[in-house]
């Protein structure tokens, strides 16, 4: 019987169809945190502001819908993947990560409300909580490479004779 | 001001505790064993038994899972219930439990 390729649509493969996105803006918003610390040229530290802004405010929202796919795929996925721990430690630190992305987002946003004297700390907590997500966001896509690349989570495996790809 | 960061750090240490699936579990040998399912989550089909030598074991359903009552006859996973007493028969698969059949004792 000759197997069948299977949908690139099935639910398991939500979670990498969406997770890039995140990957990707939140990488970037940190990447530019850092780049604030040490750029003085005014013009391009604003474009560098701004830049933080938009790249976190849309990392937390598609990093949570891919929190939302990564649970669909969790379940699926942890019955068939060899050691389920990996997955387990890549669902926690995601949810960390993510976690801390938001507060950073959502007193990022309260700098525009609260008062002239603490908007200063507030600022530079903000910053700091961004710089040092990057290090979770590192470890997440680290385990998620490991699940993918060494336990083949989400990944359909061809027959020996790859039969189901004979056009 | 200072009790608020304090809050917030608190808030945060409690909130990253709950994230996820993070029991300290452990992965024993195939065979037979009797405990309690200390937990029962029917949205994932996922049970944690605390066996009598207090190992925590995690299993996941498989649609190859056995599921019975004490006198042999076929149940639903609803049939399971939190710190009921059970008899799991596992396979030891890489670092993980595959339940091969859970026996509900009462």
């Amino acid at each position: 019987m000759i197997a069948e390729i299977p949908s690139i649509w099935r639910e398991e493969v939500w979670h990498p169809l969406s997770v890039h996105l995140p990957i990707a803006t939140l990488l970037l918003a940190s990447l530019a945190a850092v780049i604030s610390l040490v750029v003085k040229n005014k013009p391009y530290y604003l474009f560098i502001k701004q830049m933080i802004y938009v790249m976190l405010g849309i990392g937390v929202l598609s990093g949570w819908i891919s929190i939302y796919t990564g649970e669909l795929a969790y379940n699926i996925e942890v019955r068939k993947i060899c050691d389920p721990k990996v997955l387990q430690e890549h669902q926690w630190w995601s949810y960390a990560t993510l976690i801390i992305y938001s507060v950073a987002l959502g007193l990022k946003i309260s700098t525009n409300f609260i008062s002239h004297n603490v908007i200063n700390i507030v600022k530079s907590i903000s910053l700091f909580l961004i710089i040092g997500a990057l290090l979770g966001l590192l470890y997440t896509g680290h385990l998620g490479a490991s699940l993918v690349y060494q336990q083949g989570a989400g990944t359909y495996k061809p027959s020996v004779d790859c039969s189901e790809f004979v056009k | 001001m200072k009790k608020l960061i304090l809050g917030l750090l608190l808030g945060g240490v409690f909130l990253l505790n709950s994230c996820g699936e993070n029991k300290n579990t452990d992965v024993v040998n195939s065979g037979k064993y009797q405990g309690v399912a200390e937990e029962v989550e029917p949205g994932e089909k996922e049970i944690y038994v605390r066996t009598a030598d207090d190992k925590l074991v995690e299993l996941y359903f498989t649609d190859d899972t056995k599921l019975m009552t004490s006198d042999g006859q076929t149940a639903t996973f609803d049939a399971l219930k939190e710190n009921g007493k059970v008899e799991i028969t596992v396979e030891k698969k890489g670092n993980k439990n595959v339940p091969v059949s859970v026996k509900i004792l009462e």
